[in-house]
């Protein structure tokens, strides 16, 4: 394998892909200010009328081909347009097209890799699964990387995809899956608040260092075009050196400023129908490009009133057919202000979906768009635990196109403010010089800087602590399940690199059989240790994807006969979880897999 | 009269005897009940209550001898006799229910004893069971650990005999199908490069035919240009006029009809999306830089870049007024068509289904 040249950071969003690289300078000083300038791939993407062109963003669509070409150089034979084309395909035949490919990947009530997607599309669409379509993302920025750098392969340079620090053990397996489907076997995750800080520290006009001191901890607030996310990093000094170290991760919240723009669209739609005038699904993604516009407007100009929004006519009749209305200040300060970051007390919590028993299985889409209720109960929850100094943050770094907006960022501001008043503690110091839309990608490629010992790292290690569920050996009783213990098979924030065993424990496991473990996952238990068996499981404890291992006959054991194993656990230094059953007698071990098919 | 005596005497005796005999508590009761009897006797005699002094009296009289005192003891006997009698069935009864509840007494207490025995016994077999279960483990242990390393032995020879066999007989085979697999390959690489050839040949063929057909239109309609010959791009910007500005729908639509306050808000959403197309896809900027109105000096002139008119001089420097920055295209970004533009479609017909 060729040296790598570049360091090559990948922002897998919700909506929009982009990828950043800088070069690796060998031998330079350790310095990360000094590093390489960041730069972004321009993607080609396919275009309507056989046409290619690049973008720095690939927005992160799929569309089942009708009789399109296909036109790329590297996909032939390719059922699947990806990008800008088929984004617009898609709000044309909208049964076609999958779009937020990456909220279902962490979708734990569906299989991940069964062929699903489109999820309502018609049954004799071809259908992919999560997974395959993580791949063709990847494998795109792939085959995009080669035409820029035909000699310089993309499997061959040192690769960071980002995630969202919400994603558990699974579904981080599952992205490193993808890109090994793509044909990268080797790369690094890192969470996306994690990048935005790096993106932060690496710009030179508002130098970090002087902005926190020792014992600050951070809130990064990232709301991105669908998803919301939340981190805690703390401030720590070690051997006169600012270390940092991130803390807490709040849960996978499917809210963002597409939900904003959607608002405002059907404001003005409603506004059209009052006056008799009907809209078309197709004039309502139109409407809501527009409203998004007339968001940005009104948000940044202080002195109009009101944006006339314009959808104009589908037939040839383009200006006869039309119909218009407008947002008004109002409709934004009373519906997305308002709505999206209202005014709450920290005890607020988010109001939760009253008719979860008979939802439809789709993605979990957030019943209440209230970021600042979703804030309040992430911060509430770190109060509750071990560390309450975590609930009340003395920093805060902002990410997401829609903190451009001042508005936003004051009223969130003002609301942590009253909080932080209330407990009596000092108001929160906003943290400047982040540029809010592509810090994820550029962070994740300072992070492969960082990594390679040009650069301050950020400390995280295992997001939130992991446990295997343990039957209580006892009597079969009818109609009495046995109760179950937890067994911790990884405390939050162990290190990358970290391999542990887990002593004074064994269990038969039967050859020819399939292990099973249920597996779960929590966020707020801090003081549980590793190999530690909670007997009492509660709501703070929450189920992901089971575990199995294929326990097939090898060594002249057959099946049948029973082995006695330990348990070992891996976290490797990309940063996903592995769990190995080792044999007593001869050390044979058998990898538990995350079975991502069945849903938990 | 003696005999009388003896008699009375005889007969006082025996009364004194019998309640000498009895026991302390009877004795007792006899006591009292004598006293009571003759108190009652001697109330009954003085006053002469009837019927039992009538009887006393024919009793005297039926027996002559018996004196009243004789008469009156008599009567006592029989009723003590009596009286005797049903204390006594009174204490049988009251020692027979005694017995009768300690009976059942020691019947449940036996119950017990034989309940408590059995558990005892049931202990002790559930010891031995469990005494086996454990031996059976360790014999099963044993046995595993033993039949693993046994069976381990076993299987690997028996693999390792059967593997020589099957070495020996696929070699042959394998010569065998070697040979064969030569000769087969042999000739299917002939035919396939023969095939490949004349593929080559045909692809290579028509690709030429094609490519010097299109540039030779495509040379044709970019340098001449006029009738009859569209350039690609031709196609390409209007077709992205269209698509993105309305652009042709707009300068078609008859627009007499319709009021000023119509057109103006179609027209700034139209004029909003092409000015966003002219921005991204041609990057335009003045040819002279400077303030339109200025008084400006050139040395000399470029025809193609800088038209002059009114005064002309033959020579410059020329100097005059600016009306017109005019523009440069300095950079054009269309996308890259792959195969040229196919058709002359530059706004497809659209069917919602």
């Amino acid at each position: 394998m060729a040296a790598a040249k570049y360091i090559v950071g990948i922002d897998l969003g919700t909506t929009n892909m982009v990828l950043s690289y800088s070069r690796i300078i060998s031998g330079s000083d350790n310095e990360a200010d000094d590093g390489e300038a960041i730069n972004y791939l321009l993607i080609a993407q396919e275009q309507p009328k056989n046409a290619v062109d690049t973008s720095e963003v690939l927005p992160a669509f799929i569309f089942e081909r009708l009789k399109e070409k296909p036109v790329l150089p590297w996909n032939s034979d390719n059922d699947f347009i990806i990008g800008e084309f088929a984004r617009e395909r898609g709000a044309e035949v909208p049964d076609r097209v999958i779009s937020s490919a990456k909220s279902w990947l962490c979708n734990t009530r569906v299989d991940r890799t069964k062929a699903i997607l489109p999820f309502n599309g018609e049954d004799s669409a071809k259908k992919i699964s999560p997974l395959q379509a993580m791949a063709m993302f990847i494998s795109h920025l792939k085959n995009a990387w080669l035409q820029e750098f035909p000699k310089d392969k993309l499997e061959n340079q040192k690769v960071i995809v980002t995630i969202p620090a919400s994603f558990d053990a699974a579904a981080r397996d599952l992205v490193v899956e993808a890109a090994k489907m793509a044909g990268l076997s080797s790369v690094s995750l890192i969470e996306e608040p994690q990048a935005a800080f790096y993106s932060w520290i690496s710009q030179k006009e508002n130098p970090w260092r002087r902005q926190v001191k020792k014992g600050d901890v951070v809130l990064v607030v990232d709301v991105g075009g669908g998803t919301t996310d939340f981190s805690l990093i703390e401030i720590t000094e070690s051997d006169g050196e600012l270390n940092l170290d991130r803390v807490a991760v709040g849960s996978h919240i499917l809210l963002g400023g597409d939900n904003m723009d959607l608002t405002l669209a059907y404001i003005a739609a409603k506004r059209l129908e009052d006056a008799g005038k009907k809209i078309s699904r197709w004039q309502t993604v139109q409407l809501s490009h527009q409203c998004r516009k007339a968001k940005e407007i009104l948000l940044s100009d202080s002195e109009k009133d009101s944006v006339p929004v314009t959808v104009s006519g589908r037939g040839s009749s383009v200006i006869g057919g039309t119909i218009k209305t407008q947002i008004t200040r109002e409709d934004v300060e009373n519906n997305i202000v308002e709505g999206f970051f209202p005014h709450c007390s920290i005890n607020d919590e988010p109001a939760e979906d009253t008719a979860s028993g008979v939802r439809e299985l789709n993605l979990m889409y957030a019943a209440d768009a209230a970021v600042s209720k979703h804030l309040a109960k992430f911060l509430k929850n770190q109060m509750n635990d071990a560390h309450k100094e975590y609930g009340y943050p003395n920093a805060i770094l902002f990410n997401g196109g829609v903190f451009k907006a001042k508005i936003f960022r004051d009223r969130l501001v003002a609301i942590i403010d009253s909080w932080l008043t209330e407990s009596g503690k000092d108001q929160i110091k906003v943290l400047e010089g982040i540029e809010l839309s592509k810090a994820v990608s550029r962070g994740a490629v300072y992070f492969g800087q960082a990594v390679s010992g040009k650069g301050i790292r950020i400390r995280g290690g295992v997001s939130q602590s992991y446990y295997l569920g343990i039957e209580t050996p006892m009597p079969a009783v009818p109609g009495f399940k046995p109760p179950l213990k937890a067994l911790c098979v990884a405390k939050q924030g162990t290190e990358e690199g970290s391999v542990l065993k887990v002593e004074n424990q064994s269990f038969g496991l039967v050859i020819g059989k399939t292990a099973e473990f249920r597996f779960f996952k929590s966020n707020c238990r801090r003081e549980d240790e590793f190999g530690q068996l909670i007997p009492d499981m509660d709501e703070s404890f929450e189920e992901t994807s089971l575990m199995t291992a294929e326990m097939p006959a090898y060594d002249g054991l057959k099946a049948g006969d029973l082995v006695d194993v330990e348990l070992e656990v891996v976290i490797t230094e990309i940063g996903t979880l592995e769990v190995y059953c080792i044999s007593k007698d001869n050390e044979h071990r058998w990898r538990l897999e995350f079975n991502v098919r069945e849903a938990a | 009269m003696i005999n009388i005596v003896i008699y009375r005497l005889k007969s006082f005796k025996k009364c004194l005897e019998v309640i000498i005999d009895m026991k302390k508590l009877a004795a007792r009761i006899n006591l009292i009940l004598i006293l009571v009897f003759f108190a009652g006797g001697y109330y009954v005699s003085v006053n002469q209550i009837e019927p039992l002094s009538g009887l006393i009296k024919q009793l005297q009289e039926f027996v002559y001898l018996v004196t009243s005192v004789e008469a009156y003891a008599c009567v006592y006997y029989v009723s003590l006799l009596i009286l005797l009698f049903s204390v006594f069935i009174s204490l049988y009864a009251a020692f027979e229910g005694v017995s009768k509840k300690e009976v059942a007494l020691q019947k449940e207490i036996k119950l017990l004893k034989e309940d408590a025995e059995d558990f005892e016994n049931k202990k002790v077999e559930y010891f031995t069971e469990i005494k086996k279960l454990n031996l059976r483990i360790q014999e099963l242990q044993i046995s595993l650990e033993q039949k693993v390393s046994a069976d381990k032995y076993e299987k690997l020879q028996a693999e390792a005999e059967e593997n020589a066999n099957a070495l020996e007989g696929a070699k042959a085979k394998s010569d065998e199908l070697t040979d064969k697999i030569k000769k087969l390959s042999q000739k299917i690489e002939d035919l396939n490069s023969e095939k490949a050839k004349l593929t080559e040949q045909e692809r290579d063929l028509s690709e030429k035919l094609k490519e010097s057909q299109a540039q030779l239109a495509s040379a044709n309609a970019n340098l001449k240009g006029g009738k009859d010959t569209v350039p690609p791009a031709a196609y390409q910007i209007l077709y992205l006029l269209q698509k993105e500005g309305r652009l042709i729908d707009m300068l078609h639509e008859n627009i007499g009809d319709y009021d000023d306050e119509t057109l103006g808000g179609a027209f700034r959403k139209l004029h909003e999306d092409l000015q966003e197309l002219i921005k991204e896809r041609f990057i335009l900027e003045p040819v002279l830089n400077e303030e339109e109105g200025n008084t400006i000096t050139l040395d000399s002139i470029d025809p193609d870049s800088v038209k002059v008119s009114g005064k002309v001089p033959a020579e410059g420097p020329f100097t005059g007024e600016l009306i017109h920055k005019g523009w440069r295209l300095k950079e054009c970004k269309l996308p890259e068509m792959v195969d040229g533009w196919k058709g002359d479609v530059i706004a497809q017909a659209e069917i919602e289904i």
